[in-house]
């Protein structure tokens, strides 16, 4: 069996990378695309499925099973929805490359692998930016080049160290890494420009690689003498939470309201992994798997609208739910999931997350919901000047959702939904990985 | 076992309604207007059914109440959300009302907004009110009252803005939005401090007794703390002051839903909060008297502001905030069943008057032009003993709906957004200087040439 495992895991990576190869020279990339990333996804549930005890270098653990299933689903509903334009040769090559770093890195049970999958999964944003002349990019390549490094120099110092100084600054490295890959204030300068990027580029930004190398690596080496650091790190996530919500308040162009939602929603579970709680630490692994499908969700839906109606980014109410009334509501209800609205997953993360970092913390915690309020407000705004308003004339005809996007957005709303009625098998499912990072931070929730 | 089973078919009845609604629309097969009004009358007249047969059982056990417990519907480490339902006294008189008026309702509304173009739409919200009415009168524990209580507000701000494509009603929605999610957080609060301290936030191990007759083993304390974050909660979601500004303007959506919600069910659930949580109010030395303070100045104000409202519909709403300060007032004096009372007559009375709004004033309308004038004139009656200058003073006051929601914009909502403009120039300054930097140091270009691309 584990051979068995290893095989559908490996196949579930080298499908994306076959799919690369082959797509960057398709003029319609469209089909391969689909196709491997579907190929990937049916290993991967094969894999899950089949063997449910991780063994060898590549095996899908149970921390790992729930962001790596739904980040593969993500991708393939990404070659479904995206417009056509969006998806040239080039652009399925890189995301294709993306989602098989992404499940290297999520898979890997080596360091040197888990940093490779790392750096590969951002791969898109990496290189190609200079390339093509956009400067005003730079800033994402600096630091997602800058986290890939500090990754393989953290970990690799933590693999022979022999001193608790360099073990601590090795680790304070792979933390600094992390927190850099995540967005989480002060480090969320570079999403903004990731958002400019085409569509493919939104993988990266959904994949929840920050967090889950605080999970993964820095985590289970903590050392404990220093878990009283733990706390300052959930303080300041808490904060950076708050902080993004506030500035999105203020922003009114869409794709950067929606870069600061995200780095909010990363804060939110980086201080839930940190907070040293069953209920904190699970709620932020379910978290991670809502905010990857919710955002991955919005950001889509915005660009479907941004392909027939390229003047999304004034500051009128554009009245488009005449016009595409579906897609209004994906963008409804994929914005209710993201800040916990009963009736989807998202409550359920919610709940759990709170109650597990006010526990902890419970001075700073409170700036948590009064977040998840501020995103709740900045969301309804944001849907109320697309969707909203009275349908001006200079707004174009244009359909509303086509049949493979509503396809693809029916599966995400649907896994958002049915999941937050039953919500039991996916929570236990992050229990048990939950008790193990507790159980790494337990003299702290004594304290 | 019967009533278990009656329990879910009301929950159940509006749910299922809500979820098909949702799956023929997104699967464009959009049913008609008659197929929706029919299979909504038929939905309401079992869930109707289904109350009668409940309150019979509850009468033939002399009103023992009914506990269905599902199990957890989640649960990790010390923390648990069960699914507890509980009818008792209290509960079962709201989810009859609630059954019963959105019945009504949805037959009124069926003609009402014959050919409107968001005919599917009203009808699937107004399902997914009546389950979010009934889960949170049935909920056994403070957690599913969470549920039910944001499912209300959700389809409240939705309706709204059922005529989206003008302007104010978008921004009346947004604004009840705001409030909403704002005050809020004191529910959240609340949960989470009765977790804390202890241990669960189900009705069944909090309180001890039946309704009203409740008592808590929970501390002073730990009391007061929990009864001024429901209180918070319940002034938001009720309207009352200093958040009263929403519900006047919440009038923009249509009649019947302005009736149901704020006539008939939604407002009242900020009083149910309270009913729900006596026991741990009247166990606060402060809690009951800030609950009147609060009950007592919304109803001054309203009644003050009712007089100089230009419109049915919004002197509807006021004369309903006056009515609720009352019931709050009875509330935390510790008169519960005169409360409940009040509550329930005064749902059925307002969403009547609601629903009459439009054929009274064309009523209005006739007999005024055959008496040759307005026939309800004011100002002639007790104001006149009142000074001038006092008279002109709170006839600008009540023009103004006592500045209450001058008060929040000018104290919470303008400087929130002013720092939140401030944080967002910042950030794209910042952002600019470190993009020409970081563009100098890898590309070797020029400042300004940067900055332009």
């Amino acid at each position: 069996m584990p051979a068995a495992r290893l095989t559908l895991t490996t196949v579930s990576i080298a499908a994306p990378v076959v799919g690369a190869v082959i797509a960057a020279s398709q003029e319609k990339p469209r089909m391969i695309g689909a196709a491997s990333a579907g190929a990937s996804l049916v290993a991967l549930i094969a894999a899950v499925w089949l063997t449910p005890a991780a063994t060898g270098v590549l095996a899908v653990d149970a921390l790992a099973a729930a962001p790596a299933l739904a980040f593969a689903a993500l991708v393939a509903a990404l070659f479904l929805i995206a417009p056509s334009a969006d998806l040239t040769g080039a652009n399925c090559r890189d995301l294709l490359l993306c989602l098989a770093g992404a499940l290297t890195l999520y898979c890997a049970h080596n360091p040197f692998l888990l940093i490779a999958g790392f750096a590969v999964s951002a791969l898109p944003l990496l290189i190609p930016h200079a390339a093509r002349g956009r400067r005003a990019a730079l800033k994402a390549s600096i630091a997602l080049g800058l986290s890939a490094l500090l990754l393989a120099a953290g970990s690799i110092v933590l693999m022979t160290a022999t001193s608790g100084t360099s073990a601590a600054f090795a680790l304070a490295a792979v933390l600094l890494a992390a927190l850099i890959r995540s967005g989480v204030f002060p480090f969320h300068s570079w999403l903004f420009s990731a958002c400019e990027r085409p569509l493919p580029f939104v993988a990266v930004l959904s994949g929840q690689a920050g967090a889950f190398v605080i999970a993964r690596l820095a985590l289970p080496h903590f050392p404990q003498t220093a878990l009283s650091a733990l706390p300052y790190i959930t303080n300041l996530t808490i904060a950076g939470s708050l902080f993004t919500a506030l500035v999105a308040l203020g922003e009114v162009d869409p794709k950067r309201t929606l870069a600061l939602l995200r780095a909010s929603q990363n804060g939110f579970i980086v201080s839930g992994l940190t907070s040293g709680g069953l209920e904190g630490i699970t709620g932020a692994l379910v978290q991670w798997v809502v905010a990857a499908v919710a955002l991955g969700g919005l950001i889509l839906v915005l660009r479907c609208l941004e392909a027939r109606y390229s003047d999304l980014s004034r500051q009128e109410f554009d009245g488009l739910a005449a016009r595409t009334p579906r897609l209004a509501a994906f963008f409804l209800v994929f914005s209710l999931a993201l800040v916990g609205l009963p009736g989807t997953l998202g409550f359920c993360s919610a709940e759990l997350l709170f109650h597990g970092v006010l526990e902890a913390h419970p001075i700073f915690g409170l700036a948590l919901p009064v977040a998840a309020a501020i995103s709740a407000i900045v969301l309804l705004r944001l849907f109320s000047r697309i969707f909203w308003g009275r349908n001006r004339t200079h707004v174009p005809p244009m359909p509303d959702a086509l049949l493979r996007e509503r396809l693809a957005l029916t599966a995400m709303t649907l896994f958002l939904i049915a999941l937050g009625l039953l919500p039991h098998g996916l929570i236990t499912s992050r229990v048990a990985p939950a008790e193990k990072l507790a159980a790494l931070t337990q003299p702290l929730a004594h304290q | 076992m019967m009533s278990e089973l009656m329990l879910i078919v009301i929950l159940g009845a509006p749910l299922v309604m809500a979820l098909w609604l949702a799956a023929t629309w997104l699967a464009g097969l959009e049913p008609g207007e008659r197929t929706i009004s029919r299979t909504t009358a038929a939905s309401f007249v079992v869930a109707t059914a289904a109350t009668g047969a409940l309150a019979w059982t509850m009468y033939g056990s002399g009103w023992a109440p009914v506990i269905v417990d599902i199990g957890n519907w989640f649960a990790a480490g010390a923390y648990s959300f069960p699914i507890l339902l509980v009818v008792d006294r209290l509960s079962l008189p709201l989810l009859a009302l609630t059954v019963v008026l959105s019945g009504l309702i949805g037959s009124f509304s069926s003609r009402y907004l014959h050919r409107e173009a968001g005919y599917l739409r009203f009808f699937l919200l107004l399902h997914v009110f009546a389950f979010g009415a009934e889960a949170a009168f049935a909920a056994g524990s403070f957690n599913l009252l969470i549920v039910g209580w944001e499912l209300v507000g959700l389809s409240s701000v939705m309706l709204i803005a059922f005529f989206n494509q003008r302007m104010a009603p978008v921004k009346n929605a947004i604004r009840a939005f705001a409030i909403y999610r704002v005050t809020d957080i004191g529910l959240l609060l609340g949960v989470f401090l009765l977790h804390h301290a202890a241990g669960s936030a189900s009705c069944t191990l909090l309180f001890r007794g039946l309704w009203p007759q409740q008592e808590t083993p929970l501390g002073a304390g730990l009391a007061t703390a929990v009864a001024i974050c429901f209180l918070f909660a319940a002034a938001g979601k009720s309207a009352q002051a200093p958040f009263s500004g929403w519900l006047p303007r919440a009038m923009e959506g249509p009649t019947p839903s302005s009736a149901i919600f704020y006539g008939g069910i939604s407002v009242h659930l900020g009083v149910y909060l309270l009913l729900r949580a006596a026991p741990i109010i009247q166990k606060s030395p402060i809690a009951p008297a800030l609950v009147v303070f609060v009950g007592l100045v919304t109803a001054i104000l309203a009644t003050l502001s009712a007089r100089t409202a230009s419109d049915a519909k919004t002197s509807l709403a006021l004369a309903t905030l006056g009515q609720l300060g009352v019931i709050f007032t009875e509330a935390g004096l510790g008169f519960e069943r005169l409360a409940l009372l009040h509550l329930t007559a005064h749902a059925i009375i307002r969403t009547l008057q609601f629903l009459r709004v439009p054929s009274m004033l064309r009523d209005y309308r006739r007999v005024h032009a055959a008496a040759g004038g307005n026939l309800s004139r004011t100002g002639l009656y007790y104001e006149a003993l009142l000074p001038i200058n006092l008279r002109r003073w709170l006839y600008r006051l009540a023009l103004d709906r006592c500045h209450l929601d001058t008060l929040i914009d000018r104290f919470a909502r303008d400087p929130i957004l002013q720092i939140a403009r401030r944080l967002t120039a910042m950030e794209r300054a910042g952002r600019a200087v470190s993009i020409q930097r970081s563009a100098r140091v890898l590309a070797g270009t020029s400042a300004n040439e940067v900055a332009g691309g």
